[in-house]
C-alpha cells in the first residue's frame, strides 16, 4: 500500500494528497459511482481483463444461469462451442430437455466447482472412473446428469455407452476452447458415497431415490472452491495442451432453490454466493488466466429502481439477462448487430423431404403400371 | 354411412402403394364392387401423397413435386373432395424406405441399443426416446400428413387412414436394406420404427378425428407382411392380393 501511494505521489508530480482515495475513479466511490450515475447504471461495473472477439471459442458451462450466457453468446455471433449438437430432426422445443444446445456438450447444469472439476477428471482417466447410476423399474438414470435425458436408458451398458461419447464431446469442446466462460452456482452439494463423485441433484429432485446411506451433504468452503477453480483450469489446459486458455468466471445470481443446512433459505443463500463471489474474485485477483464478470452484482443491487427478479423471487428477468449480456458483449468491443441474423437463421431450419431416392424409378414404375392410361397420367 | 344398399363414392389419395388397391380393385369381385366406387388420385413417392387441396376442397397435386409418375384424371380433380362420400390416404407414415432409400431421419443418428455397426460409427448416437421424437417431428411435416390435416380441417366426410405396409421379414436379410448397413440388431431396431408409426398413427388419427384402417389381418405376420404379399422384384410394393384384403378392410369399415 505504501509503494501504491508513492506511486500516486509521482504521478500527481508530487502534489500534496489529503487521503489516499484522491487518486481514485468515480467508480470507487459511492457518492459518484452509484448515485452520481444512478443506481441502475452498468457503467464501469466491468473493465475485461481481455478481449474477446468474434473469433473467439468459448466453452460454456456452469449453473442454470450460464445457459443464458451461452444463448447470448451465440446470439452476437460469437462461437459458442457445440461438440454434441442436437440430431437434425429433433424439434426445437424439445432440444433443451435433452439438454442439447444449452452448454458446449451435454452435460447439463455444472452448479459446483467439485462437479466440474470431477468431470474433467473423468475425461482424463476414463475409463477407470465408476459412474454414478441410478435405476428406476426397468429405467437407468446418469446421475451425473439426469436432466439431459428424461426417459433415462434402457440399459446401464447403454447409458455407459452414451457416457463414452459424451466425454469425448467435453474432450473435444475444451480442446477446442480459447476460452471458458464458468458460471459458480452453489456450495452445496450432495455426494455420493460409494464413488466420491458430487452429484448435481440430490437424489429423488430430477430422478433418482434418496437412501440416506448412500449420499452425504456438502456444503463447499472458500480454500475448497479456490482450490477446485486452480484445479479446473489444469485439468483444461492439460486436456487441451494449451495453458493460454482464458477463464471468464461470474457467479449466479439465482438465489438458492433449498437449502439442507438449518439455516434459512436468504441466509444460505448469502452464505453460498458469498463464498463464490470471494473465492471468484480471488482467483481473478490472484491468476492471470482469470476474469470476473460481475453478473451476480448487477442482479443483486438493492439500490436497483426495479426488481430483477421474476415473480418467484428467483429466476431473473429476460429484459435484465439481456442487459447484463449486452453491457458483458459491449465491453468486450463485440457488436450485437449479429443477434438478428442469427435469429433469422434459426428461424429459417425446417424439414426437407428427400429428393431422388434411389428406389424412385420402382415407385414410378409401380404408378405408371397401375393406372395404365398415358392420357391421364401427368409423367413425363 | 348407414344406407348399405348405396355404393359409396370413395376417393383414394396415395403414392405408389396405392397402385396394389387399384389393381385389386380392377380385379375385385361383387363383394366389393357392389359396394365402393373408387376414384384415384395417386403420386408416387413414400412420403406423400403429394396433393394439396384448394379453397373448394379441390386436389391439386403439389407443384415441388411435380416430377414424379402421377396419375390424377381430370374429373377427379375437378371434384370437390367433400363431394364423395370417404376419403382414404392410402399408405401414410413411413418411417423408412425399403432398399436404397434415402432416409433422412434413420440415417441421421443411430440408437445405441441396437447396436452400431462400424461403418457407422461416425453418426451421432440419440438415445431411444430422443429418436422417437425426431421421427415423430419428421412424420409431423411430412407432406401425406399436411394433407390430412388440411382434409381434417376443410372437409365433412370420413377420412380414413391405411397405415405403410409393414415390410416382409426377407427384407431385413437383405444387405442393402438400410437398417443392417447401421445396426447389428436390425430387427430390433425395426420392431422400435414400427411402435414409432404405429403409435404416431393412432395419434394422427385421434387429433384429426380419423379412422384408422387395420393391417389386413390375413396378409400380416406380427410386425412383418408375409412374403407373399409383398412384390418380389422390389420387396417395397404389396401384391395385388394385398390390395384385396385392404379392399375388404375399407368395405368393412365404410359401410358398416
Amino acid at each position: 500500500m505504501l509503494s501504491a501511494g508513492l506511486d500516486c505521489v509521482d504521478k500527481k508530480e508530487k502534489t500534496f494528497m489529503k487521503h489516499p482515495y484522491e487518486m481514485k475513479d468515480d467508480k470507487a466511490f459511492w457518492k459518484y459511482g452509484t448515485l452520481g450515475n444512478g443506481a441502475d447504471s452498468l457503467q464501469q461495473l466491468y473493465e475485461p481483463k481481455w478481449k474477446l472477439s468474434n473469433t473467439s471459442k468459448v466453452l460454456t458451462a456452469g449453473s442454470c444461469f450460464a445457459q443464458y450466457v451461452g444463448r447470448h453468446l451465440k446470439l452476437a455471433g460469437i462461437n459458442v462451442i457445440d461438440t454434441e449438437p442436437a440430431p437434425k430432426f429433433l424439434p426445437e422445443e424439445k432440444k433443451t430437455s435433452y439438454g442439447y444446445g444449452l452448454y458446449s456438450a451435454r452435460y447439463g447444469n455444472i452448479y459446483t466447482v467439485r462437479q466440474l472439476k470431477e468431470l474433467l477428471e473423468e475425461v482424463i482417466e476414463r475409463p477407470s472412473v465408476k459412474p454414478v447410476i441410478w435405476k428406476e423399474g426397468d429405467t437407468f438414470y446418469d446421475a451425473l446428469r439426469p436432466s439431459v435425458e428424461p426417459d433415462g436408458f434402457s440399459s446401464a451398458d447403454i447409458l455407459m455407452y452414451h457416457r463414452k461419447v459424451h466425454l469425448s464431446a467435453i474432450e473435444k469442446a475444451v480442446q477446442e476452447a480459447d476460452t471458458i466462460v464458468f458460471t459458480l452456482g452453489l456450495t452445496e452439494a450432495w455426494i455420493d458415497k460409494k464413488t466420491g463423485r458430487a452429484l448435481p441433484t440430490a437424489p429423488g429432485t430430477i430422478k433418482g431415490q434418496y437412501e440416506p446411506s448412500d449420499v452425504e451433504f456438502k456444503n463447499f468452503t472458500f480454500n475448497e472452491v479456490v482450490e477446485d477453480l486452480r484445479v479446473v483450469h489444469q485439468l483444461a489446459a492439460r486436456i487441451s495442451g494449451n495453458d493460454k486458455q482464458k477463464w471468464v468466471i461470474t457467479v449466479s445470481p439465482v438465489p438458492l432453490a433449498a437449502t439442507w443446512t438449518d439455516n434459512h433459505v436468504r441466509v444460505a443463500t448469502t452464505y453460498s454466493k458469498s463464498i463464490l463471489r470471494a473465492a471468484a474474485g480471488f482467483v481473478a485477483d490472484t491468476c492471470e488466466w482469470a476474469d470476473y464478470f460481475p453478473s451476480f452484482e448487477i442482479v443483486n443491487n438493492p439500490w436497483s429502481t426495479e426488481s430483477p427478479f421474476k415473480a418467484n423471487l428467483r429466476n431473473v428477468k429476460d429484459d435484465v439477462v439481456a442487459r447484463i449480456m449486452s453491457y458483458f458483449l459491449s465491453q468486450h468491443g463485440i457488436k450485437k448487430d449479429a443477434q438478428q441474423s442469427e435469429t433469422r437463421k434459426e428461424e429459417k431450419s425446417e424439414i426437407n423431404i428427400p429428393e431422388n431416392e434411389e428406389n424412385d424409378a420402382v415407385c414410378d414404375e409401380e404408378v405408371l403400371m397401375a393406372f395404365n392410361n398415358k392420357e391421364n397420367s401427368e409423367h413425363e | 354411412m348407414n344406407n348399405v344398399s348405396q355404393k359409396k363414392k370413395v376417393l383414394v389419395v396415395g403414392n405408389s402403394h396405392a397402385a396394389c388397391l387399384k389393381r385389386a380393385y380392377d380385379l375385385a369381385d361383387n363383394t366389393i364392387n357392389s359396394k365402393i366406387d373408387l376414384s384415384f388420385a395417386v403420386c408416387s413417392g413414400g412420403t406423400g401423397p403429394y396433393f394439396e387441396i384448394d379453397d373448394s376442397s379441390r386436389l391439386i397435386p403439389l407443384k415441388e413435386f411435380g416430377d414424379k409418375a402421377s396419375y390424377a384424371p381430370e374429373e377427379v380433380k375437378d371434384i370437390p373432395v367433400n363431394s364423395y362420400d370417404a376419403v382414404v390416404i392410402a399408405s401414410l407414415g413411413r418411417v423408412f424406405g425399403g432398399i436404397g432409400a434415402n432416409e433422412p431421419v434413420v440415417k441421421s443418428c443411430f440408437v445405441a441399443d441396437f447396436g452400431i455397426e462400424r461403418a457407422a460409427e461416425d453418426l451421432p448416437v440419440v438415445s431411444m426416446s430422443c429418436f422417437r421424437d425426431s421421427m415423430r417431428h419428421w412424420l409431423n411435416f411430412l407432406p401425406g400428413t399436411s394433407l390430412v390435416n388440411m382434409l381434417s380441417e376443410n372437409v365433412d366426410i370420413p377420412i380414413f387412414i391405411q397405415p405403410y405396409p409393414y415390410y416382409s421379414e426377407e427384407v431385413i436379410n437383405q444387405e442393402r436394406f438400410i437398417l443392417n448397413e447401421i445396426y447389428t440388431n436390425p430387427k430390433g431396431m425395426y420392431d422400435f420404427l414400427v411402435d414409432i408409426k404405429d403409435s404416431w398413427l393412432n395419434d394422427l388419427c385421434e387429433k384429426n378425428e380419423c379412422y384408422l384402417l387395420s393391417y389386413p389381418q390375413a396378409a400380416t405376420d406380427g410386425i412383418f407382411t408375409q412374403s407373399r404379399f409383398i412384390k418380389s422384384e422390389d420387396l417395397i410394393h404389396p401384391t395385388d392380393q394385398y390390395g384385396i384384403e385392404v379392399l375388404k378392410n375399407i368395405v368393412i369399415q365404410i359401410c358398416s
